[in-house]
């Protein structure tokens, strides 16, 4: 830019020049002058726009064009102004590079040999200048030395400060490639070492120097070859950015873990590109990655040995089971004959009555476990729910009554007939039965409510025991947690109970909610939203969207 | 009773199982023939052609799914219907034992009512 400004100074002063020599300027000669002071305009533009470097070679253009027109107006090849040719090309290395300065001396040369035809055509007209020939020669030469000696000096200043600015990058480059903890290295297309910096010494434990030359192939493990070979492909040949995890050779014979990040330095000549790569010791991240799948196999180890234990547990207990309920049932059924005594068929109905606890036991377990895998599956259907409630007390039936428990059902007309999992709902009044006949004192009863309000179905089973600490309520429905206290310390019970009901009525889309007063009794409330069934046989609230699989917390 | 002709083989390595199962059918009139090895099942099978086959899937030496693939490969036995009656009773089991070529599947703990059902719908 300031180069554009020079160049219209001068241009003011040819033009006072000019009008000084030949007199007042006519039409045409005051569009060239205009030319001449033309740079200041280019000045201005290039100050609001971008390409410059058109700016710089129309300027150059135009200044050989209106040389070789004043030059037409003073005498053709015989002009003083002839020597302000040199000026175009001299310009050009200061505005551009190689090909600018061709370019304006092309233009000049173009320039020079149009004012030489049109003299050899005779088609130049007289020349108008006043003075005799030598001082206007000489005033010329003035000048244009004057212009040149601004040009080269100009020139060299600008020289000075790109070798300035090349030194300081080149000082800054080497300060960060010596202090950077990475190792910065430069690479041939193939992936052989140009340079390495400092680094190698921490990070490889070998000397920069030692590793010029060496391929990939000798740097890094040979399962990591491939990758390293393919990261430093896509820098040399396709261009583009590339990363390789790598274990990297070092001294003395160990791997060291190492991120390479890789890029292209295209050759200065466009004939392809080196690699520069920057190079990472990522051994403790490496180490950690191993450690978490480590951590991940053992616990998936772990998970797969508690299924096995689980399926052999299972087969290893029903083996004995099925010869204490089948054996039980031959002598309830008196198959063989009469037992004699009706406490034999009733001893053998109680010994039925606890294999099939047990059963139930295996089964919960079962469950419990298969529900927190997520394999456990829900089968719903509309069923009809005070029979199911029936069924259910008939099954602790025997044990309220040793206890001296009352039991009662209390279904209203519009739960009777609800949509859910039947064994499910089964297992769930169940539990929650043979819970309150355990914690209720002889004397005291439980009761299966059911009923339906705007929230959907809520079944209740209430009882008038001995209730629970408030503190105690939030652990209830953990698996394997009961609480301990020493009112029910010696109740049997895995705690296996409540949770089931909790993650079957989960499953249900609805919950399970624990109320309990000390002394009074405990009352769970299982809501089922979208059980309610219509008295046209149909769900009266469907359920949208997938089931969430029920995780014990 | 009208099933005398009838015979049935159990394949059973629990001892009490098997009194079970024996007690069970033989009460209800089946002949029995009784191997708590799968081998031998195979050539007891072979000698005398049971109407029926009860067969445990845990054995100690073959598996019952082994002997039932044998038997179906044979071209004189394989009409014989196969029963499995396994403790196996995770979810899967029973697929994995129909695909094994068993006629059907009775889990253990049996009820003995729906046990005798399973072996009359097979030979009456």
């Amino acid at each position: 830019m300031a180069v554009q400004a020079v160049k219209a100074v001068l241009g003011a002063a040819l033009s006072g020049a000019y009008i000084a020599l030949v007199g007042r300027p006519g039409a045409l000669e005051m569009v060239a002058m205009a030319g001449l002071v033309a740079p200041l305009i280019l000045t201005l533009l290039a100050a609001v726009k971008a390409p410059l470097a058109l700016l710089e070679q129309a300027s150059l253009f135009l200044f050989a064009a209106l040389i070789g027109y004043l030059a037409a107006l003073t005498g053709g090849v015989h002009s003083p102004l002839l020597v302000w040719f040199a000026l175009v090309p001299a310009e050009a290395a200061l505005a551009g590079g190689r090909p600018a300065v061709l370019r304006a001396a092309g233009a000049a040369v173009v320039a020079l040999i149009a004012v030489a035809a049109l003299g050899a055509l005779s088609l130049l007209p007289e020349s108008r200048l006043a003075l005799p020939a030598w001082p206007l020669y000489a005033a010329s030469v003035l000048i244009a030395v004057v212009q040149a000696a601004f040009v080269a000096a100009a020139s060299q200043d600008r020289q000075r400060a790109s070798d300035a600015a090349a030194a300081e990058g080149a000082a800054m480059y080497r300060f960060l490639a010596d202090n950077a903890m990475d190792l910065i290295t430069r690479h041939s297309a193939d992936g052989r070492i140009i340079y390495a910096s400092p680094s190698a010494l921490p990070l490889l434990g070998v000397a920069p120097e030692s590793l010029a030359g060496l391929a990939p192939s000798a740097l890094c493990h040979p399962d990591d070859l491939k990758a390293m070979q393919t990261a430093f492909m896509d820098a040399a040949y396709f261009g583009r950015p590339a990363t390789a995890e790598v274990r990297l050779k070092k001294a003395g014979g160990a791997h060291v873990w190492a991120e390479i990040r890789c890029r292209p330095v295209p050759h200065a000549d466009g004939t392809g590109s080196d690699i520069v790569a920057v190079t990472r010791d990522i051994s403790e991240r490496k180490a950690y990655e191993r450690q978490l799948i480590e951590a991940r196999d053992l616990s998936e180890e772990a998970n797969r040995a508690k299924s096995r234990f689980l399926a052999n547990m299972s087969h290893e207990l029903r083996t004995p089971l099925n010869a204490i309920i089948g054996f039980s049932e031959v002598m309830m059924q008196e198959m063989f004959g009469r037992l004699g005594s009706p406490k034999y068929v009733e001893y053998s109905g109680l010994v039925h009555e606890s294999g099939n606890h047990l059963l139930e036991l295996i089964n919960g377990i079962l469950d419990m476990s298969k529900i927190e895998a997520g394999k456990f599956e829900l089968s719903e259907e509309v069923f009809d729910l005070s029979a199911v409630a029936e069924a259910s007390v008939r099954f602790v039936k025997l044990a309220a009554e040793r206890s001296g428990v009352a039991l009662k059902t209390a279904v209203s007309p519009q739960a009777a007939t609800i949509f859910a999992d039947k064994r499910a709902m089964k297992q769930i009044l169940v539990n929650l039965l043979s819970n309150g006949v355990k914690f209720t004192p002889k004397g005291g009863d439980v009761t299966i409510y059911a009923g339906l309000d705007s929230k959907g179905i809520e079944i209740a089973v209430v009882d008038t025991g001995v209730g629970i600490p408030e503190k105690d309520l939030v652990r209830l429905g953990q698996p394997f947690e009961q609480v301990e206290g020493e009112h029910v310390r010696k109740k049997e019970g895995t705690g296996l109970g409540l949770s089931l009901v909790k993650a079957l009525a989960a499953m249900h889309g609805g919950e399970a909610v624990i109320e309990s007063t000390l002394g009074v009794g405990t009352t769970v409330r299982v809501r089922l939203p979208y059980a309610a069934v219509g008295e046209d046989g149909e769900r009266m609230q469907p359920r949208d969207g997938k089931i969430v699989p029920f995780r014990a917390a | 009773m009208d099933a005398k002709s009838k015979t049935v083989l159990i394949v059973e390595d629990n001892e009490l199982n098997m009194k079970l199962f024996h007690d069970l059918l033989d009460a209800h009139g089946y002949n029995i023939l009784q191997t708590k090895d799968g081998m031998e099942a195979l050539d007891i099978a072979r000698e005398h052609r049971p109407d029926l086959i009860l067969m445990d899937i845990q054995l100690p030496e073959v598996s019952g799914l082994e002997v039932t693939k044998w038997l179906k490969e044979d071209d004189t036995l394989k009409a014989i219907p196969v029963v499995a009656v396994t403790a196996f009773a995770m979810k899967g089991d029973e697929e994995v034992i129909r695909q094994g070529g068993c006629e059907a599947y009775i889990s253990k703990p049996i009820s003995v009512t729906s046990f005798l059902d399973t072996v009359r719908r097979f030979i009456g």
